[in-house]
């Protein structure tokens, strides 16, 4: 039990991270570079820490308020997610609405920030991640609703842990298409291609970069720091989703769930090695098919009943 | 005294104080107006409190002088679930009102009639008391909407609210006096609610009425009482009067108002035998509210609007959420019907709380800028600290996200849908998932709808010259604010207990519906299992709500030195406010890439042409589809048609006088030919002025066997 919980804490703090230097490493790989070491990020992180700060004139308290709410939420959303069969540690009927709506409280704030600028690119970028969000938000909430009633629970720790092993042998054409949906909503959650590149220098082409250029030092830092963690907090749905858990040892299994992390950091790395960025006018309707994947998986689901 | 009579007396005291300062000086007139609301609310709030948890209903009749009505009044929860937003946010709202517009008198005393109307309308227990009640409330309403009536367009705003309140009285009026009709043949010869519970406590009566009676009799009330509660379809005056009234006014009617055609609804259900579509047309109507309502909402350039179909929106989240209660009920889903139900109820006393927030916030915003258009505001918060921290909690709370008390009642629905997805059986959980997610989608727009307001208004630059001059209210009108803003947030922390409150609200909605249903079927503690699974979800909004508010306020102190400079402008030095994204270009890329053509503005486009374009320009313009595309062509058919009867129109006294005189001839003589006939044989109404007996109609035993 105390070996699980360490485990647990551990896969917390390293796994966005390691995720981080993971997709670096493999787009270097891909590009014919070593690339930097795994750990950069938290050199870089140090680094954003001990510089100061500098704030724009026109910025209130809302421009403080987004990195920290988008931090707070992300974390919030960590706080519940289980890992491999070990449960959240905050867990109850319902959670799910929780983790959704909490991701959105960060958006919330995040535009906000971006908007107490003033800056017309920082507008532009929040429009588009506003927008993009409207559409993920339903085909995650049918994702959530298909896996309550193939799992037939309340809570995300009893949805995502051992009991995803049944329905996957019951149901597994209805789960495979949630897990598709749900991959789209990684991808475009996450700000990575084929929906924004995150490693764009245009800011015109932005989407989640052009909200936080005018953040400096440790704001920045607190951006990275959330924007990780829900990269991680992602993937841990889908690992979830995805990997069935069975009757593994919990300590085992919290292992296997952070490797699982790792390897869908590694996808994302070698897609967007492989793909380009689509035209922002194309994104929307990828959104559509995301929705529309989990609408089939509803119907598989209760059809199959 | 007992509770009935409290909360009559704090209408009354309202209205009364309002009219009773008539006879002071201006300014204190107004003051003892907006005091005699604050202080009769604060009464009527806290008696309307203790009645929810009332076990019997209580009914009073006192004589009257009108015949055929009866000045029947009584108090259940179901009552005590309405008076309780009509008492808090008209107090509110009535000391906002007295900053806002000033030294008023006759407004103030106009506010204080439509409060009071409005609690009468929820006393009422007699179809006719009910009637005169809700005309009183419309027309105070009206004379509140109209009063800058030098603008032309606020007497088109307060011509379109009239004329919808009024298709809405009419069908309303048929659907009493069919219900009338019918239990007249049976013997019942009132319009007193207890005298409609025959049709559901005898299966023969509600037999003999029938599906087709029934469907007539709901579906008259759908339009009657959806006009008001701005359904889908039936909205067309509420962005117009919303818009056009005075922002504390514009708060009570999206706050209060509106619900109370939900209430008359849920009267009706509890009273009557609803047909069975009933669930199913009012969750369709509200999906269609909530996805078309924040549509519109997101696209409105003004503030006001923008908020009017926001509750387009959330009342289109609370039709939705009942319906399905009831449709899952019938599927024998008690338990988690109950939880969704309890969701539904709760977003009316939270959508009140925040919406009349919101509004307030727009007037003390529009108040200080001078302008309603979200284009020309901008940098206002730190010009307007409390109203602007007002506008941001209420956003956060309407957009349905945690901390705040929006999240805790749709977190209610969805955990009830959740449910039904789980134990449903295949149709019924398919349709409890495509509500999650349609519900989710109308979140996510709402999302955008809301931070695309707060960022406009309040954060960036001014983008007017008069908006930077804008300065924070006076305390009168910031006090209240605050009140809303920690109504709010109180009502997130506390949100478990609130839910605990709504037992026999749900209780008697749980009983209802069904032909001859008992009187309350057990609903299964479900009331109580909301109340505990909202616990840890109020803890969470307590931490989150601590620690942010925590650790803004510290980073603000750390950062005070921090040194300041432009706007990174990827180079470019010379930006100025102009060049801010605004309103409309915030909602362009959803409006253009993912709404379907018919719910964009209007646009018409002068592309720059050649190699030296002179001109080019985009002109656009937020018009109501459902207005622009039926109700516009359809009325301008009848007033065409209706041309034919301006002969009619003479314009002379004379004239007029004597079509009423033949109007009254003719009614006389159509009422003798029919007496002769001996088809009537039901006895008149007692004579004036007689103290009415505890039953008063002498129920003709004969009629009891036809």
């Amino acid at each position: 039990m105390l070996l699980s919980v360490l485990l647990h804490g551990f896969a917390c703090l390293a796994g966005p991270v390691l995720m981080v230097g993971m997709i670096q490493r493999t787009k270097a790989v891909f590009a014919g570079r070593r690339g930097p070491p795994l750990l950069q990020f938290v050199s870089d992180l140090l680094k954003l820490f001990r510089r100061g700060v500098v704030l724009s004139r026109t910025t209130s308290w809302v421009f403080l308020a987004g990195p920290v709410i988008g931090l707070v939420t992300a974390a919030l959303a960590l706080l519940l997610l289980p890992l491999g069969r070990h449960a959240a540690w905050l867990s109850f009927e319902g959670d799910f609405v929780l983790f959704a709506c909490a991701l959105g409280l960060g958006r919330f704030f995040t535009v906000a920030a971006a908007l107490d600028t003033g800056s017309p690119f920082e507008g532009m970028g929040g429009a588009r991640e506003v927008t993009l969000g409207a559409l993920a938000e339903p085909a995650l909430f049918m994702g959530f609703m298909v896996l309550a009633r193939a799992t037939d629970a309340g809570s995300l720790s009893d949805m995502l842990g051992g009991s995803m092993t049944a329905a996957w042998r019951e149901s597994g054409a209805s789960l495979t298409a949630i897990g598709l949906s749900w991959c789209l909503v990684l991808l475009a959650e996450n700000a990575r291609i084929p929906f924004d590149d995150p490693t764009t220098h245009l800011e015109l082409t932005m989407i989640h970069e052009a909200m936080i250029l005018d953040h400096t030092g440790p704001f920045l830092a607190l951006i990275f720091l959330a924007s990780s963690l829900r990269l991680f907090v992602f993937s841990l749905l889908l690992v979830g989703l995805v990997v069935p858990f069975g009757t593994l040892e919990t300590p085992v299994s919290v292992l296997v769930a952070l490797a699982g992390a790792l390897a869908v950091a590694l996808s994302i790395g070698i897609v967007e090695s492989v793909l380009a960025r689509l035209r922002l006018v194309q994104v929307p309707k990828l959104m559509v098919a995301s929705v529309l994947m989990a609408a089939f998986g509803a119907v598989l689901l209760v059809g199959n009943a | 005294m007992n509770l009935l009579a409290q909360v009559g007396l704090a209408g009354l005291f309202i209205v009364a104080t309002g009219f009773a300062s008539q006879c002071l000086n201006a300014r204190l007139a107004a003051t003892v107006a907006a005091l005699g609301a604050v202080l009769g609310g604060a009464w009527g709030a806290f008696a309307a409190a203790r009645a929810l948890g009332m076990s019997a209903p209580m009914e009073l009749a006192l004589p009257w002088a009108m015949p055929g009505g009866e000045f029947v009044v009584g108090l259940d929860p179901l009552s005590a679930f309405f008076l309780l937003p009509v008492f808090v946010v008209g107090a509110v709202c009535a000391a906002f009102g007295r900053s806002y517009l000033g030294a008023r008198p006759w407004s103030a005393a106009g506010f204080n009639l439509f409060i009071g109307s409005m609690v009468l309308v929820l006393l009422a227990r007699h179809g006719f008391l009910f009637l005169l009640a809700w005309e009183v409330m419309t027309l105070a309403a009206y004379g509140l909407i109209a009063r800058a009536h030098h603008d032309a367009e606020v007497r088109r705003a307060g011509w379109a609210y009239l004329i919808a309140s009024h298709v809405s009285v009419v069908a309303l009026l048929l659907c009493f006096a069919l219900l009338g009709a019918f239990l007249g043949e049976h013997g019942h010869n009132s319009l007193a609610f207890s005298d409609w519970a025959i049709l559901k406590s005898s299966i023969g009566a509600s037999a003999a009425l029938g599906w087709g009676g029934m469907s007539t009799i709901f579906g008259l009330a759908l339009v009657g009482f959806g006009i008001k509660a701005g359904a889908l379809g039936l909205h067309v005056w509420l962005p117009e009067a919303h818009a056009a009234a005075p922002s504390h006014v514009s708060a009570v009617m999206s706050a209060v108002l509106i619900k109370l055609g939900l209430y008359g609804l849920l009267r009706l259900y509890v009273l009557l035998p609803a047909p069975p579509w009933f669930g199913a047309v009012l969750s369709l109507f509200g999906v269609l509210g909530a996805l078309i309502g924040i549509a519109l909402s997101l696209q409105q350039r003004d503030i006001k609007r923008t908020l009017a179909y926001s509750s387009v929106e959330n009342m289109g989240i609370i039709w939705l959420a009942l319906g399905l209660g009831f449709m899952f009920r019938a599927h024998g889903l008690d338990a988690a019907a109950g939880v969704v139900l309890a969701g539904a109820l709760l977003h009316v006393w939270n959508h009140a709380a925040m919406k009349g927030l919101m509004f307030l916030g727009a007037g003390s915003v529009v108040h200080a800028a001078g302008t309603k258009d979200i284009e020309r505001l901008g940098g206002l918060l730190g010009k307007m600290p409390v109203t602007g921290l007002a506008l941001i909690v209420g956003a956060v709370a309407i957009a349905g996200l945690p901390p705040l008390n929006g999240f805790a009642s749709e977190w209610l629905v969805f955990v009830g849908l959740s449910r039904v997805a789980r134990e449903g059986t295949g149709a019924v959980s398919l349709l409890a998932m495509t509500a999650a997610a349609l519900l989710a989608m109308a979140g996510g727009l709402a999302l955008l709808g809301f931070v695309r307001l707060v960022g406009m208004a309040l954060l960036g630059l001014p983008r007017h010259e008069r908006t930077a001059l804008a300065q924070e209210s006076s305390v009168g009108m910031t006090l209240p604010l605050s009140v809303m803003t920690m109504l709010c947030c109180a009502a997130a922390v506390f949100s478990p207990r609130l839910v605990s409150r709504l037992d026999s609200v749900v209780g008697a909605l749980s009983g209802a519906g069904g032909p001859a249903a008992p009187a309350a079927v057990a609903h299964d503690g479900a009331v109580r299992q909301a109340a505990e699974l909202l616990s840890p979800v109020s803890q969470v909004s307590m931490a989150l709500l601590l620690v942010v508010g925590a650790a803004i306020l510290g980073l603000r102190q750390w950062t005070r030195a921090a040194p300041r400079t432009e706007t990174w402008s990827c180079g470019y030095t010379a930006a100025t406010p102009r060049m801010q994204y605004t309103a409309s270009s915030f909602s362009e890329f959803l409006s253009t890439r993912v709404l379907p053509r018919w719910l964009q503005p209007l646009r018409w486009t002068e592309r720059p042409e050649g190699l030296l374009p002179s001109r080019a320009q985009m002109i656009s313009r937020e018009s109501d589809p459902v207005t622009r595309k039926t109700y516009e062509p359809l009325l301008r058919q009848i007033a065409d048609r209706l041309g034919l009867l301006r002969f009619f129109h003479q314009g002379r006294l004379q004239m007029y006088l004597l079509y009423m005189l033949v109007a009254v001839v003719l009614g006389f003589g159509w009422i003798s030919v029919r007496d002769d006939a001996g088809r009537n044989t039901a006895p008149l109404k007692p004579a004036r002025f007689q103290p009415a007996p505890p039953k008063p109609e002498a129920r003709p035993p004969a009629a009891e066997g036809r």
